[in-house]
């Protein structure tokens, strides 16, 4: 079963608005993502077995056994990487004040289903666009479209902003790259 | 602090063999390690720079040696450069990555390129600029 798409969009922007790496994050996105069936682990959980004073950590997932560590998304760059779905490219660019935006496409550079701008960390910003990627293929696919190609333009609003400002020639040429990304995205999904 | 300032042409070098591998390989794992001042002796290795406090110890080398062309997280420990630009497909279709030196204005500029393709080009591609930005301070007055 796949997460639903309302899930990891709000993953996705708790990932953008995080300022640094998060336990509670990662076990979250771990049950959307790989182990539906299971949750985070609250304190309470398994109550009974649990040495006094230890109780689930905030990384922890539930099951009917005992608990798993969830992987940390939020603060490895691999980690992170093992949420882009299968067949999609990372693109990832770090402003001079330390923004990060990041944005998954296709492998044959001609569409784009995920873009963040506004990860405060490398492994935040690729876990923010990968969700938003998983996002945008999951559920209808008419009704998806739509929905991606307003959070493109909005998206798109705000990187233009942030390069008129900067005036640097590299960072306009990844946000054209991107933009090229978003905007094929979109055409292949209104066609669809 | 490492034991030895790394010898540049030797740096560069370790990065074009990063740019023409095809994915991990822990013998240029073991090389990188060493350029970075990790010290074989007699089969296993005395790490110079850890000490932080405790005697100077002998580790085994391949339980420690961290794996740079297998891991972004440990290919990012080779430079304190910073990262400015990643992309899987950056480069005409290769693996791209682009690093910056914090210390200078305007900012140096550092490019490593994955050649082998797969998921482990921009690993490589990381390893790679990340020797060169070694190899600038290495060359550096």
């Amino acid at each position: 079963m796949r997460a639903d798409r309302d899930t990891l969009l709000r993953l996705a922007e708790r990932c953008e608005a995080a300022t640094g790496s998060d336990r509670r994050l990662d076990a979250e996105i771990a049950c959307a993502i790989r182990h539906r069936d299971l949750r985070p682990a609250e304190p309470g959980n398994h109550a009974k077995f649990q040495t006094p004073g230890y109780p689930p950590r905030a990384g922890d997932i539930w099951t009917p056994s005992g608990f798993l560590m969830a992987p940390i998304y939020t603060a490895s760059l691999d980690e992170a990487l093992t949420l882009v779905p299968e067949g999609h490219a990372i693109s990832l660019h770090i402003d001079a004040d330390g923004s990060v935006f990041a944005g998954v496409a296709l492998d044959n550079g001609v569409g784009c289903e995920g873009a963040s701008p506004c990860g405060a960390t490398p492994a935040l910003s690729i876990c923010a666009a990968a969700l938003r990627a998983r996002a945008a293929t999951a559920g209808d696919a008419g009704e998806g479209a739509e929905r991606l190609r307003l959070t493109i333009a909005r998206h798109v609003g705000v990187m233009r902003g942030r390069a008129n400002g900067s005036g640097q020639e590299q960072r306009r040429h990844v946000l054209r790259q991107v933009e090229e990304f978003l905007f094929a995205a979109a055409a292949e999904k209104g066609a669809g | 602090m490492r034991a030895k300032a790394p010898d540049r042409a030797t740096l560069l070098a370790l990065a074009d063999r990063c740019e023409q591998a095809t994915g991990p390989d822990r013998e240029l794992d073991g090389a990188i390690a060493t350029s970075l001042g990790w010290t074989d002796v007699h089969g296993s290795v005395l790490r110079a720079d850890f000490q932080g406090g405790r005697p100077p110890g002998v580790i085994d080398w391949w339980d420690h040696v961290p794996r740079f062309t297998a891991s972004l997280d440990a290919a990012r420990t080779i430079s304190e450069w910073v990262l400015l630009h990643a992309s899987d497909i950056g480069a005409d279709g290769l693996a791209l990555v682009e690093l910056g030196n914090p210390t200078t204005t305007p900012t140096g500029l550092v490019r490593g390129v994955g050649y082998g393709g797969g998921q482990h080009a921009l690993v490589l591609a990381l390893c790679a600029a990340a020797l060169r930005a070694l190899a600038a301070e290495a060359s550096a007055p």
